[in-house]
């Protein structure tokens, strides 16, 4: 318990030190948005499903709240729920079909379909053509109020997400996550947990899509990008699959990629592509790293 | 207690059961021999829901259970012990045990409940160690206490001396002696005759799907 208050307390002075100027308050909510990211996709993780299409389930619900936001405030709310209710069905069912490894390609595959045939969304509205390649515009808050609420977003799904660890509910998960035949030999109903990790994996992917939304005011294809996608994979492969680590090599991450690519664009995506290929050898590292670091601490 | 009628399992053309039949009473405990692949681990398997049967019943305390979700049949007081130990890797030999518990009980008594039974069951000393720096042998004890833990008055045991050594072996026979007392039924499969005489109060002998009673 104490640690998860020293855990939190390190969060919220971030949160507070980095309000102190606009740049970074900017780069803060950014941050949190991939560290809420990478939250929803450990959920996943816990009961053995490993995304590769995480994208979907963070810019589906938002994707068509801003489509409908060209027609009305009341019309994105309902597209948001259909579109949170429809990506959490979707994962859902490519859960209960496939095996684990198939998982992880399904996911993939069916977020660069999303991707690739998102853009053909357009419409006319008042005499322009919205949509496309472009995407549509989406309300925005004040940044101080932006910074409050990512600030208190990510801090509830973090707290939540190691309460629930302690719980019966995280034991089970992390029993599926292990072995489900074993789980089901102990009496666990896989289709409750699945159902459950997907559930809380999806409430933390679309509540990082709204503050995605909210920071910069529109949604374009670009949120299924396979980039986004992969991020989580590679935050929690360097923090080790340890939640509070993984939330601050989200941050290192995403502040890693606003310095290359102003360097030089797209050389993050060199970064990412070498971290995925290095991938074994890194969680090989991190593993016997991590196991000394234990024992040290006895 | 247990009642299974007619039982019938194909895979193809193959028959893997065919109609077999059997009762088991309240605190007994039953072998099931034959050589490999005459159909022990599948039978365990319909009866635990881990597979589907094609053909007859399997009635626990006079309800049937034929073909209910592994989960249901847990519910019901059966629990499986597989062959090869599929321990929860990332948890602890403590932690293995308590989720057991966590189905009917919260999570502080389902780990007071866990070390009780280490404690009564000599293995106390293994709680804190992690599941994959545990021997064969300490693997099948938590298997098998990881079972009982389930709440269940029939534990479906495959194999559970597979290669454990001497030394081993009669420890673990000396654990399912003990769970006998506490009025727990058992149904092992086992190639280790001369140790399950000195545990079993019948056999049951299968050959090419079909069952015979000795003893």
């Amino acid at each position: 318990m104490k640690r998860i208050v020293a855990e939190t307390a390190v969060m919220l002075s971030l949160a507070v030190i980095m309000s102190l100027s606009p740049y970074y308050s900017w780069l803060f909510v950014l941050m949190s948005i991939y560290s809420l990211l990478t939250l929803s996709w450990l959920f996943m993780r816990k009961a053995g499903r490993i995304s590769m299409g995480h994208s979907f389930l963070f810019g589906f619900p938002v994707f068509l709240a801003s489509a409908g936001y060209s027609f009305s405030s009341e019309v994105s709310i309902q597209l948001f729920i259909a579109g949170c209710a429809l990506s959490f069905v979707i994962f859902y069912i490519f859960a209960e079909m496939t095996g684990r490894t198939a998982f992880v390609f399904l996911t993939l595959v069916f977020s660069i379909f999303v991707w690739v045939s998102s853009p053909k969304l357009v419409f006319e509205k008042g005499g322009y053509l919205t949509g496309g390649e472009v995407g549509f515009s989406f309300p925005t808050i004040s940044q101080k109020e932006l910074h409050i609420l990512t600030g208190g977003t990510l801090t509830l799904f973090y707290l939540i997400y190691r309460i629930i660890g302690e719980s019966r509910a995280g034991y089970f998960m992390r029993a599926v996550g292990d072995d489900e035949t074993a789980s089901k030999a102990v009496g666990i109903d896989l289709r409750k947990i699945k159902a459950l990790s997907i559930l809380l994996s999806g409430m933390t992917a679309w509540s990082a899509g709204i503050i995605y939304g909210l920071e910069f005011g529109h949604i374009s294809p670009e949120i299924f990008s396979v980039e986004i996608s992969v991020f989580p994979f590679i935050a929690s492969l360097i923090g080790a699959g340890n939640p509070f680590a993984s939330v601050l090599s989200s941050f290192g991450l995403v502040y890693l990629s606003k310095i290359l690519n102003s360097m030089y664009p797209g050389l993050m995506g060199i970064v990412y592509a070498a971290i995925l290929i290095l991938s074994p050898k890194i969680g090989w590292w991190v593993y016997v790293k991590g196991k000394r670091l234990d024992e040290k601490a006895g | 207690m247990l009642r299974v009628n007619g039982l019938m399992k194909r895979l193809d053309s193959l028959v893997l059961l065919r109609d077999v039949s059997f009762e088991a009473k309240k605190g007994e405990i039953i072998c099931l021999y034959g050589p490999n692949g005459s159909g022990k681990s599948t039978l365990l398997k319909i009866i635990s829901g881990l597979e589907r049967a094609d053909g007859g019943h399997v009635f626990f305390r006079d309800r049937e259970i034929t073909n209910l979700s592994p989960w249901e049949i847990v519910e019901n007081g059966i629990a499986h012990a597989f062959q090869i130990p599929r321990p929860f890797r990332s948890m602890s030999f403590l932690e293995n045990l308590a989720v057991s518990c966590m189905r009917y009980m919260d999570t502080d008594d389902a780990f007071r409940q866990a070390e009780r039974t280490a404690e009564e069951f000599d293995v106390d000393y293994l709680l804190e160690r992690s599941s994959s720096s545990l021997s064969q042998g300490e693997l099948k004890i938590l298997e098998i206490l990881r079972a009982y833990l389930t709440g269940a008055e029939l534990l479906l045991l495959d194999e559970p001396f597979a290669s454990l050594d001497v030394e081993n072996a009669r420890f673990l026979k000396e654990k399912l002696l003990a769970l006998k007392e506490k009025q727990v039924s058992m149904l092992v499969t086992s190639h280790r005759m001369r140790i399950m005489e000195e545990v079993a109060d019948r056999f049951l002998e299968l050959k090419e799907g079909k069952l015979y009673a000795h003893g």
